[in-house]
């Protein structure tokens, strides 16, 4: 149980003293019917038949029509562990919500625009807001949630859960979203950086699936990296492994927010990119980066350069990568992934220049498969693995 | 906290033999967004008609800016600054979305209609609210439920009101055109604006709320903080689960025992 408890007494302490009993009597017999189920805890037909719904919502029991002394009925069985898990994505722009069953796998999920750079205290309330709503839908009630984990798009902390100092989101700086997320839902709730949580979704489900270490590579407004050693989220002492974004790449270049100049980021960040497109804020001119994608593939001559160029830099950038940790797996995910050969084969030409032989040998270098889904579907797993640590 | 900008006290309003309104208080302050809550015939309704004017209140006062003021017909209301979107809209569907911000106010310029002029202004009302929508001559009955709850929103905010009462704007929304709604009623609060916000789904209120103000059988049932109220104690009060012979006398051994502590 988690010690993020309801009041004693409440509504709510009573719904999930009330579940805890019936699976516990469900574990113990295997397959029963409601009725059988009502005898054996003692509740109410009714209360059974709510229970077992709410159960069934988040897939952790089955139900079949069957018959009992002559009767109809329904034969409940357990098929998993009960409770659900939600994850978060705080992304540029929007914020996407998902309800998940105790494994993970996605039950529900919406998604809405906010700008979520703006103010991280509203960002986190509407995010609630999503999260009740998706719960709401999918008639799943708040108190099976057993945890939620968040995405951010920036370094967080390990130790204090902090988003650290040099994000593209600079309000969000030093807010702790995992603290409170689980202060307003009274649930469990961790934050985690955007680019690791994919990095782990991708070795779970997707192109790295089978692999031991792979860098996963996110483009978004700035640029993150998930490093996997040996199976595993290499997050660093305190979280902020993989901040590729601010590597050096071009003394003479622009300055970055972080103080240094010409960093990854002021190369293949997304704002970046846009003030370089050609006859920019002309009408038809591409003013994101789905747009400038969409240029570039239609044949664009300076969206296909400014694509170009962002692949070569980021594959001067990533052959650093690749020398120091010598990855089986080099994916590419994020908005910009989406231009494909546009971008991959200016990026494989600069990174085989820059890394060593031995280190691209048995390295394969593909865009992740999960596409914009990674980033979730690591929440969800990350929390359905933190909640059966505290079951 | 800055004076009210709209303030009730003691209203009542009885219709025949039925006592709708009896005693209550609700006030309002700038960049406030104030939820009404309650119950089917608590009286919500009865008292956004109070306060738009369309029935006027037997006894009470109204406070405008700290000032008495008698709001007897909408226009009394609408010349003080308050815009109510009721949950029909009142939006004319046959006509572009111009002629609906507009309807009423029409601008003339060498006896004619000013279309240039009132397109230009309707752009710059949606701009300011952020509103994208890709083109305003398109008839309001293409549009979906949301963008047409946000024309009804703009169009009481040509008048320049100080109140806006909207009541259940996110009824019968999908997720992501609630979201809108609720992002359009943050800008209001944003802008100074008070907002009185009647809804049913409490997850709404959570989300933009700063206040709730629950009636029960007509009369106050409770005022509470929406961030720091649990959304138990807000049921509770609409309800009446917190107003029964159990709960006051569990109320009574709470207190007589922390009394003898």
């Amino acid at each position: 149980m988690s010690d993020v408890q309801a009041t004693p007494g409440s509504q709510a302490a009573l719904r999930r003293a009330n579940r805890d009993r019936v699976t516990a009597a469900l574990r113990e017999s295997g397959t029963l019917t409601q009725a059988e189920i009502a005898r054996a805890t003692g509740l109410s037909a009714a209360s059974v038949s709510n229970i077992v719904r709410d159960l069934r919502a988040v897939g952790a029991v089955s139900v079949r029509q069957t018959h009992s002394n002559g009767r109809r009925a329904r034969a409940v069985t357990l098929r998993r562990s009960p409770g659900a898990v939600v994850g978060v994505d705080f992304g540029q722009g929007h914020i996407t919500a998902a309800l998940g069953d105790a494994e993970g796998a996605t039950l529900a999920r919406e998604t809405i625009a906010y700008d979520v750079a703006a103010d991280p205290g509203r960002g986190v309330r509407r995010a609630v807001w999503l999260v009740e709503t998706v719960l709401a839908a999918a008639r799943v009630d708040l108190s099976s949630v057993r945890a939620v984990c968040a995405a951010v798009p920036g370094p967080v902390d390990l130790d204090t859960g902090e988003v650290g100092a040099i994000t593209c989101m600079p309000s969000w700086a030093g807010f702790r979203p995992g603290a409170e997320l689980a202060d307003r839902l009274g649930l469990p709730a961790t934050a985690g950086n955007d680019a690791n949580l994919a990095a782990r979704a991708e070795m779970a489900e997707g192109a790295g699936r089978g692999l031991r270490h792979l860098v996963y590579v996110r483009l978004g407004e700035g640029v993150g990296a998930g490093v996997v050693v040996d199976g595993r989220v290499f997050p660093g002492a305190g979280g902020t492994a993989g901040e590729i974004g601010h590597l050096g790449l071009d003394e003479r270049g622009l300055v970055c927010r972080c103080g240094n100049r010409g960093c990854l980021e002021t190369q293949v960040g997304a704002g970046y990119l846009l003030e370089m497109v050609p006859a920019r804020g002309a009408a038809g001119a591409p003013g994101s980066v789905a747009e400038l994608v969409a240029a570039a593939g239609a044949g664009d001559p300076g969206s296909r350069r400014v694509v170009a160029e962002a692949g070569t830099a980021l594959g001067r950038a990533l052959a650093m990568l690749v020398n120091a940790f010598n990855p089986e797996a080099l994916l590419i995910g994020g908005e910009l992934a989406e231009a494909g050969e546009d971008l991959m084969d200016p990026m494989r030409r600069s990174l085989e220049l820059g890394a060593l032989g031995s280190a691209v040998q048995r390295l394969t270098v593909a865009r992740g498969a999960l596409g914009a889904d990674a980033v979730l579907r690591g929440a969800l797993m990350t929390a359905a693995a933190s909640s059966d640590a505290t079951v | 906290m800055s004076t009210p900008v709209l303030e009730l006290s003691g209203i009542s309003k009885r219709f025949g033999a039925v006592q709708a309104l009896s005693d209550v208080d609700l006030s309002i302050a700038p960049g406030e967004v104030v939820a009404l809550l309650g119950d089917n015939g608590a009286g919500k309704s009865t008292l956004v008609k109070v306060i738009a004017g369309a029935h006027a209140a037997d006894s009470g006062q109204i406070l405008w800016e700290g000032a008495p003021v008698t709001i007897s017909r909408p226009g009394d209301a609408q010349r003080l600054g308050i815009a109510t979107i009721y949950q029909d809209l009142a939006l004319c569907d046959n006509l572009d979305i111009v002629a609906n911000l507009f309807l009423g106010s029409e601008q003339m310029r060498f006896g004619t209609l000013d279309e240039v002029e009132m397109e230009r202004k309707a752009r710059e009302l949606l701009d300011s609210l952020s509103v994208k929508i890709p083109s305003l001559r398109i008839p309001v009955a293409s549009l979906s439920g949301g963008q047409r709850q946000i024309i009804a929103i703009a169009r009481a905010l040509l008048g320049e009101p100080k109140v806006v009462m909207l009541d259940e704007p996110t009824a019968a929304l999908g997720v992501a055109q609630t979201a809108q709604v609720l992002d359009l009623i943050e800008r209001l609060r944003d802008r100074g604006l008070g907002v009185i916000l009647i809804s049913h789904n409490m997850a709404d209120v959570r989300a933009v709320a700063d206040r709730a103000a629950v009636l029960r059988l007509g009369r106050n049932g409770g005022d509470f903080p929406v961030e720091e109220t649990s959304y138990e104690e807000i049921v509770a009060a609409i309800t009446g689960a917190a107003d029964n012979p159990v709960a006051r006398r569990s109320e009574r051994v709470g207190a007589s025992q922390t009394g003898e502590q």
